[in-house]
């Protein structure tokens, strides 16, 4: 049976671990060409086996640091030179500030390094991957619910991911002429090596796990897998009207009030 | 049969019509409600070799509804997934609407989706299973000339829907709704004749093209299946060619007889 992305070449950035590794795992199984990156190379290397053995093919994979913009460029140009196009783009890159600090204890470096990373980075790799995209392409951004809704002491994670939702609205507009389209994912909270770092800075991992869990009317924490299947349907031609648009999964969190 | 059964609305065209298609792709069973007859798409899906039955009813009646959903049950078997498709538009400038005109749109938009929606939950909620897509608008948020109490009917879904999602995501039911931008079906069929009319709806697309009903039956496809949805509940997914991306074509300035919903 045909894959729902068969043949598409999908660069995917921030894929050594968490949502963008499902992503790899998920568009490969699919059918896709998956090209795995992450400035960690051991983390490449994980996922690309893990690649792999979910589908028999060995996929791409390159060290990329969303912080170096030189290396952006040449490795978005690598990879188009290679494999001859970039039919789909998903960014998955981003940190958080595990120590939650609030917005006045934030430092100049963290808040530049937050935006550097999660907002900037991906900018710089969607300017770089779209003059390799032909027409039914396909950009995935991996916002946030906090592009929506904000909680205590984690202020430059919610700005950069409001501006990445809005950044991707702005270029869905400006890409729509090529045929490209550009929409954004918005997780809530999802079992992550991110979110396992906010567990384990807690003084007691299983209330906080209830807690997010208790968060979504599914109550429960989503999977990296669950999203990966967002990035699936976005980055497919089944979504080919789609563009502009943010999709929240969640498991239901924002429908909630307070 | 054995077929999981889908519930389609509104399904004897248009939207409806491809939603059943497409879920009879996926392999459901099709139960097609439309106040008029759904012979049509039933002996095309029959002849394509899938389980379907027709079901004519009013999605206004509560008791319509009701003896309806009991029918599908008694004889297709459990309502797994709902799309509530069965809408209506019908322009009228603001200050010639009255309660009537306001009725007509209201009463199936909402009061329509209210009923089959919240018959279907239940029997669902006691089996702790089930997904449900609502059509709504992209007028749930943005105004269309002659379309106050249109936007009025698919804000009020979308409200719907979230609330549906916050107390049936416990129970085991997703509930997400669709917003599309302007779909070429028979609804707009004789409004989207005049080429000037066209054009101004397609130059507001980024897209380039209008919609078409696959565009929406892939997203109620996607949101309806239960593994590569399953952590999406409350949703509002706008399905528009990109026209929610600028303020420009949001439809301030079009003429009440060239606008679709």
């Amino acid at each position: 049976m045909a894959g729902r992305v068969d043949g598409k070449v999908a660069l995917v950035t921030g894929a050594g671990t968490g949502i963008g590794r499902a992503v790899c795992v998920r568009l490969a199984e699919e059918g896709a060409e998956a090209i795995v990156t992450s400035r960690t190379a051991e983390h490449v290397e994980e996922t690309a086996a893990q690649v792999e053995a979910a589908c028999g093919r060995r996929p791409g994979a390159r060290v990329l640091d969303m912080e170096d913009r030189e290396q952006i460029d040449r490795v978005v140009a690598e990879v188009a030179e290679r494999h001859g196009r970039i039919d789909v783009l998903s960014n998955n890159a981003g940190i958080d500030l595990v120590h939650m600090p609030a917005a006045w204890e934030v430092t100049d470096e963290e808040w530049e390094r937050v935006f550097r990373i999660n907002m900037t980075g991906i900018f710089q790799v969607c300017r770089a991957a779209i003059p390799h995209m032909p027409e039914g392409g396909s950009i995935v951004n991996m916002a946030s619910i906090n592009s929506f809704i904000a909680w205590e002491n984690d202020a430059p994670y919610t700005a950069t991911k409001g501006a990445l939702m809005q950044f991707t609205r702005a270029l869905a507009l400006d890409v729509a002429s090529k045929g490209i389209r550009a929409n954004c994912v918005n997780p809530g909270v999802i079992d992550t090596p991110l979110t396992d770092l906010f567990l384990d800075g807690a003084d007691d991992r299983e209330a906080l796990r209830d807690l997010y869990a208790a968060a979504a009317p599914l109550n429960r924490i989503g999977t990296p897998r669950e999203i990966a299947n967002c990035v699936l349907f976005l980055a497919s031609d089944e979504a080919s009207f789609v563009t502009g648009t943010s999709l929240v999964a969640d498991g239901g969190t924002i429908t909630r009030v307070g | 049969m054995g077929n999981a059964v889908a519930l389609v609305t509104g399904a004897r065209q248009g939207m409806g019509a491809e939603i059943a298609r497409r879920l009879a792709r996926e392999g459901y069973a099709i139960a097609a409600l439309d106040v008029r007859s759904c012979d049509e798409i039933t002996a095309e899906l029959e002849a394509a070799g899938s389980s379907v039955a027709a079901y004519e009813a009013d999605v206004r009646s509560w008791d319509a509804v009701g003896a309806a959903v009991e029918a599908v049950e008694a004889g297709q078997g459990p309502i797994e997934a709902l799309a509530s498709v069965a809408g209506v538009w019908d322009p009228v400038p603001f200050l010639e609407l009255t309660p009537q005109t306001w009725h007509r749109i209201l009463d199936v938009n909402l009061e329509g989706s209210f009923n089959v929606c919240r018959l279907v939950a239940e029997r669902m909620a006691a089996r702790r299973r089930g997904a449900i897509v609502c059509i709504a608008s992209n007028a749930a948020s943005l105004a269309w000339q002659g379309g106050a109490h249109y936007s009025a009917s698919k804000a009020g879904l979308v409200g719907l829907v979230k609330g549906m999602a916050l107390e049936l995501g416990p129970l085991g039911i997703r509930v997400n709704a669709i917003c599309p931008g302007t779909v070429r079906t028979p609804a707009n069929e004789l409004e989207l004749q005049d080429p000037a009319a066209e054009r101004l709806q397609v130059d507001a697309c980024p897209i380039g093209r209008l919609g078409v009903p696959s565009d929406i039956a892939e997203a109620a496809a996607f949101l309806l299946d239960s593994e590569r949805a399953a952590w999406i509940t409350g949703e509002d997914l706008l399905v528009d060619g990109g026209f929610g991306t600028h303020g420009e074509g949001a439809g301030f300035g079009v003429d009440s007889s060239s606008v679709v919903g």
